[in-house]
């Protein structure tokens, strides 16, 4: 794991604007903890239509603000998605000669609308949207293509048992999924594998063994099936030369398949070094279902020395299930966009229901840097998601 | 258990200063398999093995530190130590115990689709059930529920798929003129309490119950497993609201209180000896006879149905 995670993912590539944007947002909020005031002249190439976008116009751009700017104490942010922001302690008249300049330059776009100046702190709310839209600006990951048709009849109980009996002895690998849990801060030049999440792919288990069924068209069913999934996968990892090689792993289980009797081979074969590296995930719709057997799941975990982490939880759930209500070690958080867009209360909300300790949270669906931003500003640095996967995994 | 050895053949052939360590069936599934399971390692460790009775019940011989080990972590882990005896002393109670614990009825197991023809055979009188609840001090009846009694299947998952398919069923007999006949016979006037599966009602059906959002209309209880859906439960419950309904949320374990943030909903919770440490504004809670805690206004408790 350590020689394929020493190169950065391809994807990742530093992040230099990403790291301006979350710079700035913090020296936003400085002003207004602080008073401190700053001109800022937002220059919104984003808004140029795209034959002035090309490369060699951001740099004649570039060259036509640095020596404007150089010998004074304006500082140049880059945000993702192109816009610069250029920063001056009052009365910053500088950024008043760079607004003229490149007015002149870009005479397409009235400079109201291109070149805003706010101010600061009194701006600053304006400033932080201004920095979040940016951040929002990498066009959102494409959405999973329908994995199941909805026409398609759910499976009756029958169906379920007949492939219940199939997977007890099916060979799962082709259906086995491999992703990394990252630790990425912001001093970091590439993420950190901290687990590997291994989860049956069920849509694709499902169309292999209930064809012309939308499996999920029944959620109770589902279940079900998705059970005897786990304990297939889990009676092959324990067997002594697989649960070797296991490592930090982290398996997303339903509470059942937790105390079937497959999971305590594995715990057995595990022993305590391999049960401390070990991440047990139970998704939280398993928590209403069994509460008791929970509670019950969350003892034994301290017992035995595993992990046990509370799955699937996206921000409408979690403020049903306040971080500081529940008994979790630790939880994944999926990552939506509405965590930017909402007003101030409900981000407040949503703030107030997140663990204290933010070492107790796992974001998941990082797919754009809007989300890494989003964590990080609330100091949570482990991720799951395509930000952090540029790499080949080690399998 | 296929092939299984005679128990007291197996406990007479333990070394003295053995253990016999005795766990009872009558826990959550859970619960059950984590007994069997740390049983199970004793006996590796203690070089004896474990036996299980048609009922579920299990019996350890072990050597004497691992199986007390095992006990130990059992009481922890579930509240209640199994019960353990010292070899030879206790082999006349163990041999008891046994001997009692082989009567027992063998435990079913259901497949899916023996699950569903059961729900679909049973008639309605065999689990509709028809309960009353009094508030505070009081004994006169403030409400009446009609639900469907859980079939003790022992494993949560399937119970709540029995709970749902029966639950169905009920509402379907509510509004059929044929079926109407064969559920227990409302009390007029009095407030209902009606079970709902996790989805509500199917689209169209809702049925109006007065005016919208009626603080003192008909009760709609749903499972707690619907609040993993947040948006559907919001829409589902705003829309039983509209048409007169209060709402409620059933959790099969007082502990949900605790983890829940769900105020605006009304909650149904069994009863258990001492009250929960987080108490919503209203509160039903289930099973007879209600402990003394629930004796107080805002609780509706479970009490004697009126007279026939």
């Amino acid at each position: 794991m350590s020689l394929t995670a020493s190169l950065p993912p391809e994807s990742w590539d530093g992040s230099a604007s990403m790291r301006d944007a979350m710079a700035l947002a913090s020296l936003a909020r400085e002003c207004v903890t602080s008073g401190v005031e700053r001109r800022v002249l937002h220059v919104r190439l984003s808004l140029l239509p795209a034959r002035l976008r090309e490369p060699r116009h951001q740099r004649l751009l570039r060259e036509a603000l640095h020596p404007l700017l150089r010998p004074t104490r304006a500082r140049l942010y880059e945000l993702p998605g192109g816009d610069l922001i250029a920063l001056s302690p009052p009365p910053g008249e500088h950024l008043e000669e760079v607004r003229h300049v490149l007015a002149r330059l870009l005479p397409e776009i009235p400079a109201e609308t291109l070149l805003p100046v706010l101010r600061l702190p009194a701006e600053a709310a304006r400033l932080l949207t201004v920095v979040e839209a940016a951040l929002g600006l990498d066009s959102a990951p494409p959405a999973d293509p329908g994995e199941t048709s909805p026409t398609l009849p759910a499976p009756n109980p029958g169906e379920i048992d007949a492939a219940r009996r199939a997977l007890a002895t099916a060979n799962l690998a082709a259906f086995l999924r491999r992703q990394g849990i990252w630790r990425l801060t912001s001093n970091d030049a590439a993420p950190r594998p901290l687990w590997t999440e291994t989860r049956i792919h069920i849509p694709d288990l499902a169309a292999a063994l209930l064809p012309g069924r939308n499996l999920m068209a029944a959620p109770a069913l589902a279940r079900r099936f998705r059970q005897a999934a786990e304990r297939r996968m889990l009676a092959e990892m324990a067997a002594p030369m697989e649960a070797r090689a296991l490592g930090e792993a982290c398996l997303p289980l339903s509470l059942v398949s937790a105390t079937e009797v497959e999971f305590w081979r594995l715990d057995a074969v595990l022993g305590p070094p391999g049960r401390a590296r070990l991440l047990v995930c139970i998704g939280a719709a398993d928590l209403l279902t069994d509460p008791t057997g929970y509670a019950l799941l969350r003892r034994l975990a301290d017992l035995r020395g595993w992990t046990l982490g509370l799955d699937e939880l996206d921000p409408r759930l979690l403020q049903r299930l306040p971080a500081a209500r529940l008994d979790a070690a630790l939880l994944r958080l999926r990552f939506r966009p509405e965590m930017l867009a909402g007003d101030a209360r409900a981000r407040a909300t949503l703030d107030a229901a997140l663990p204290a300790d933010p070492e107790r949270v796992i974001l998941t669906g990082a797919d754009t840097p809007a989300a890494i931003a989003w964590a990080w500003q609330r100091g949570i640095t482990r991720f799951m998601g395509r930000m952090l996967e540029g790499q080949p995994t080690r399998f | 258990m296929k092939s299984q050895p005679d128990w007291r053949a197996a406990l007479g052939a333990m070394p003295p200063g053995g253990i016999a360590v005795f766990q009872p069936a009558r826990l959550p599934l859970a619960g059950r398999r984590i007994a069997r399971a740390l049983l199970e390692e004793a006996a590796v460790l203690g070089g004896g093995q474990v036996l299980s009775f048609p009922g579920g019940d299990l019996l350890l011989g072990s050597a004497a530190a691992p199986g007390q080990r095992a006990a130990q972590a059992i009481g922890g882990l579930l509240g209640t130590p199994p019960e353990t005896w010292l070899l030879p002393q206790g082999q006349a109670a163990v041999e008891a115990r046994g001997l009692a614990a082989q009567q027992a009825e063998p435990a079913k197991t259901w497949s899916l689709a023996a699950l569903e023809a059961h729900c679909a055979a049973l008639p309605i009188r065999d689990f509709a059930r028809l309960t009353f609840f009094a508030e505070g001090e009081g004994t006169t009846p403030v409400a009446q529920r009609l639900s469907a009694a859980p079939l003790a299947l022992g494993e949560p998952d399937l119970e709540a798929m029995a709970g749902e398919f029966l639950c169905r069923r009920l509402l379907a007999a509510l509004t059929s003129p044929a079926e109407r006949d064969r559920l227990p016979a409302l009390r007029p006037g009095l407030r209902l309490i009606l079970d709902l599966p996790p989805g509500g009602l199917a689209q169209g059906s809702l049925l109006r119950a007065g005016a919208a959002d009626d603080p003192n209309g008909p009760v709609a209880l749903l499972p707690l497993a619907a609040l993993a859906d947040p948006v559907a439960l919001d829409r589902l419950a705003s829309g039983l609201r509209q048409a007169g309904w209060t709402v409620g949320l059933l959790a099969p374990d007082p502990m949900a209180l605790h983890w829940v943030a769900a105020e605006e909903f009304l909650w149904a919770v069994p009863a258990q000896a001492a009250p929960p440490m987080v108490r919503p504004p209203r509160l039903i809670v289930l099973g007879h006879p209600a402990p003394a805690w629930c004796r107080v206004p805002g609780i509706w408790h479970e009490g004697e149905g009126p007279p026939a």
